[in-house]
């Protein structure tokens, strides 16, 4: 009996002991959920197109002072500029006899109309619906004509040769007296020519004035003529464009966070279609993600695709572009993503040399989905 | 849903360790346990009594916290950790896992010795709670879908409360042999339940699409206006054989719960419905910050519980049996000590999803007229059993504990087991008149 209650007692102990290993201070709270992966879709984001850009005010104002967009969107380049004014006390002054009439000769002058659709040219796009126009204000009240030629040409910018030389008579054009912006040249370049009207000129020019001229100035506050120049014109985006910055500057970086690496990732994919309405074609090159604080590429991530063509498209035929950009860790877990560095490179898209430019294209991701494998680990303790 | 609704369901998951009746088997044992004609009905006592509070319940379940953590060197990983395998979390748990408990508080007892018969009165509240979750949940959050569809149906909880009141009788047909039986009429107090049997994820590239399938029953008067409502109501039995052969030597074999009631459910809802999301829908940059994402999937999650579009059901009935209960036990005094007894006890229950079947050899001391223990240690369905009980005499109060547990061990500041197991407490206070 002595021995037995002891040992009674003794079985009960061991048998209802807590078992230290399972003490919950040692839990290791990292959890993987997913290990086999599991595929979200994440459907569609943007259009982010060009209007949207411009209602960013920086970037708005630099745009808006560069072209402006008509009400279906399209790039117009527009520019008007009062390139010569002659002042009618000067004829008189320099006339032999200021109460004949008299033929009043001026030098060539020239001025350079492309407003930015020059901007345009440099990067390789082409003009279309080019039209310039060439105004003469009459400040005197009384009619006159006209003589010699408006020359206007536009210049190849890759050879700087003339691509196009025009040049239209101006003589015994009336211009009725006390008028303002009597267009005295009007013309719509053939669309042909693609490149932007570099040069307008008047050669040989003269004014077959009335006599007694002091007594015909319209009003003391406006007693010049004026030439005004206009000009207008889309940008298309033609067979030309072949601006391949990552050959001028190297690789571009962005700056950015995405911060994953609290998930410890090992693979992940995202799957979408690039559909873009921008008739061009980018290209980009040699990507690389950038990691740490101070943003460096990561020799221990894969990036694949390491170029990627994105197709251009135009607002009626969007171009399609299906990616599937996949990132592995090479050792570890995918850590965050604080930029992206990249060659990019733009060059016309075939078949759409003719699309004018517009606001309203732009770049949207369809059909999104991601895959992840390896699973998403969460209260890693590295 | 209505917040009585949820309130329910709140309390119907708050009561998972909320417990059964189950009959006190160390009794057997005990020689200064008034209330063992619960144990058996034959069992008859030899003095009058009457007890205000007995206060009984046990759980089992048939996964322990080793089911989802693991040991690792000098950690304790959780079976979502990379580094266990799926083959063992969670390949090596059950279909189910299931926490099952029960519940027995004795409001009121009386008996009274009449001759060669003994007639027990009793007033109880009994309850259980059940608990159920599919392995395939745990399954898809270690492996994920890849590309398919993922089953999580069979969720099930439930919870029921009924009153008892019971009449039993024992008669002392010779000098050895004793017959029982105790006739219980049952009522339904409170019940809920919930299943959802199906539960579809099916996640690819193009969409993630949730279907579903469940229902949530309760108790209660459909009509709000009717304050007192009957939800039911049934019978059961319990019977009994207690046989002494031979001076010290004690049989017993009784069979509790034989029976059931009609569980009417008020108010019932049902929901059918599924849920796809296809990604966003034209996300703008300007929309590409942390606020506006958590808006859109909060928006979303909404959108997710409108689809479940519950419905209100007709009330029904359903009959539902009781848990019964076989016991079988032997104990023999010692010629040498006779305070002293040894034995063995077997007990089956019969619920419905997670039956039970156990085996202990048992002694029991009386080394004075007032104090009796016992202590058991066997084998069960779930593992490894052992229990012990005492009774205290004091004047004309006895007072009786017992506990029963399994062997599987505990987390350590916890009295969550590691494995499967059982355990049981019963605490009662009675007064000889």
């Amino acid at each position: 009996m002595k021995r037995l209650i002891p040992l009674l007692f003794s079985i009960l102990a061991i048998a209802g002991c807590e078992n230290q290993a399972y003490d919950l201070d040692r839990l290791d709270k990292e959890v993987t959920l997913f290990e086999d992966g599991i595929a979200v879709p994440l459907g569609n984001v943007g259009p982010f197109t060009l209007e949207l850009a411009s209602k960013s005010e920086t970037l708005g104002k630099v745009m808006s002072n560069l072209f402006q967009a008509e009400s279906d969107g399209t790039i117009v380049c527009q520019g008007s500029e009062e390139f010569y004014r002659l002042n009618v006390y000067e004829v008189i002054a320099k006339s032999e006899n200021p109460s004949q009439p008299t033929t009043f000769k001026i030098f060539d002058k020239s001025t350079s109309p492309f407003a930015a659709a020059g901007m345009f040219m440099m990067l390789g796009f082409s003009t279309a619906d080019q039209k310039i126009t060439m105004e003469l204000t009459n400040p005197v009240r009384e009619a006159f004509t006209i003589g010699g030629s408006a020359e206007y040409s536009c210049t190849n910018t890759m050879t700087y040769e003339p691509a196009f030389k025009e040049t239209k008579s101006l003589d015994g054009m009336s211009i009725p007296s006390s008028s303002d912006k009597v267009k005295i040249l009007e013309r719509s370049i053939p669309d042909t020519v693609t490149y932007a009207v570099s040069n307008l000129s008047l050669k040989d020019f003269s004014f077959s004035l009335p006599g007694d001229l002091m007594n015909k100035i319209r009003s003391s506050s406006s007693a010049d003529f004026v030439f005004t120049s206009n000009y207008s014109s889309h940008i298309a985006a033609g067979d030309r464009i072949n601006f391949d910055l990552a050959s001028l500057l190297g690789s571009i970086s962005v700056f950015f966070k995405l911060p994953i690496g609290a998930y410890c990732l090992e693979d992940a994919e995202v799957s979408f279609e690039l559909q873009s309405t921008v008739p061009m074609q980018v290209t980009l090159s040699d990507l690389k993600l950038l990691t740490g604080e101070m943003p460096a590429e990561n020799p221990e991530l894969e990036v694949t695709p390491g170029t990627l063509v994105i197709n251009g498209g135009s607002l009626e035929k969007p171009g399609v572009t299906p990616v599937t950009l996949r990132i592995k860790s090479l050792s570890g877990f995918i850590p965050d993503i604080t930029g992206v560095k990249v060659g990019l490179k733009l060059s016309s898209a075939p078949g759409y040399e003719k699309t004018l430019l517009s606001m309203k294209q732009g770049i949207s991701v369809k059909s999104a989905s991601g895959t992840l494998r390896g699973g998403i680990t969460f209260g890693s303790n590295e | 849903m209505n917040k009585r609704i949820i309130l329910s369901l709140a309390a119907l998951l708050g009561a998972a360790l909320c417990l059964n009746a189950q009959s006190f088997q160390e009794g057997f044992f005990l020689r200064n346990y008034n209330l063992a004609y619960q144990y058996n009905p034959a069992f008859v006592g030899d003095n009058d009594f009457l007890s205000a509070g007995k206060l009984g319940y046990s759980i089992r379940n048939n996964v322990g916290a080793g089911s989802f953590l693991f040991p690792d060197g000098g950690s304790l990983l959780t079976g979502l950790n990379s580094s266990i395998p799926a083959e063992t979390f969670p390949g090596a748990l059950p279909e189910n896992s299931r926490i099952k408990g029960m519940m027995d508080i004795s409001l009121v007892s009386y008996g009274f010795r009449r001759g060669d018969a003994f007639h027990t009165i009793e007033l109880n509240l009994r309850g259980t709670a059940d608990v159920s979750v599919p392995k395939e949940v745990f399954g898809f959050l270690k492996q994920g879908t890849g590309v398919g569809t993922v089953d999580l149906g069979r969720f099930h909880v439930e919870d029921n409360v009924f009153a008892e009141l019971a009449y039993g009788y024992g008669h002392k047909v010779n000098d050895w042999l004793s017959l029982g039986a105790r006739a219980k009429l049952l009522v339904p107090v409170q019940g809920a339940g919930c299943d959802i049997t199906r539960l579809d994820v099916t996640a690819s590239q193009e969409l993630l699409l949730i279907g579903f399938r469940g229902r949530l029953d309760m108790t209660g008067s459909p009509d709000k206006k009717k304050r007192f409502w009957l939800n039911g109501g049934g019978l059961a039995v319990d019977l009994g054989i207690v046989a002494t052969p031979a001076e010290g030597l004690t049989m017993s074999l009784s069979l509790l719960d034989l029976g059931g009631m009609f569980w009417h459910y008020g108010k019932g809802y049902s929901s059918v419905g599924s849920f796809a999301f296809k990604g966003f829908d034209k996300l703008g940059s300007d929309q590409l910050n942390g606020q506006y994402l958590k808006d859109y999937f909060l928006e979303k999650g909404m959108d997710f519980v409108k689809s479940l579009k519950p419905m209100q059901q007709r009330s029904w009935w359903e009959w539902q049996w009781l848990p019964v209960q076989a016991n079988l036990g032997i104990k023999y005094e010692m010629p040498f000590y006779r305070r002293l007894a040894l034995g063995a006890t077997g007990r089956y229950l019969g619920c419905a999803g997670l039956p039970y079947w156990e085996g202990r050899f048992g002694l029991e001391i009386n080394p004075l007229d007032w104090l009796d223990m016992t202590g058991n240690f066997g084998k069960g369905s779930q593992g490894l059993v052992y229990g012990f009980a005492a009774a205290v005499r004091i004047c004309r109060f006895r007072l009786t504990a017992g506990y029963q547990n399994g062997c599987s061990g505990t987390v350590p500041y916890s009295s969550v087991s590691i494995g499967p197991n059982f355990k049981s407490m019963t605490l009662s206070l009675t007064y000889d008149l």
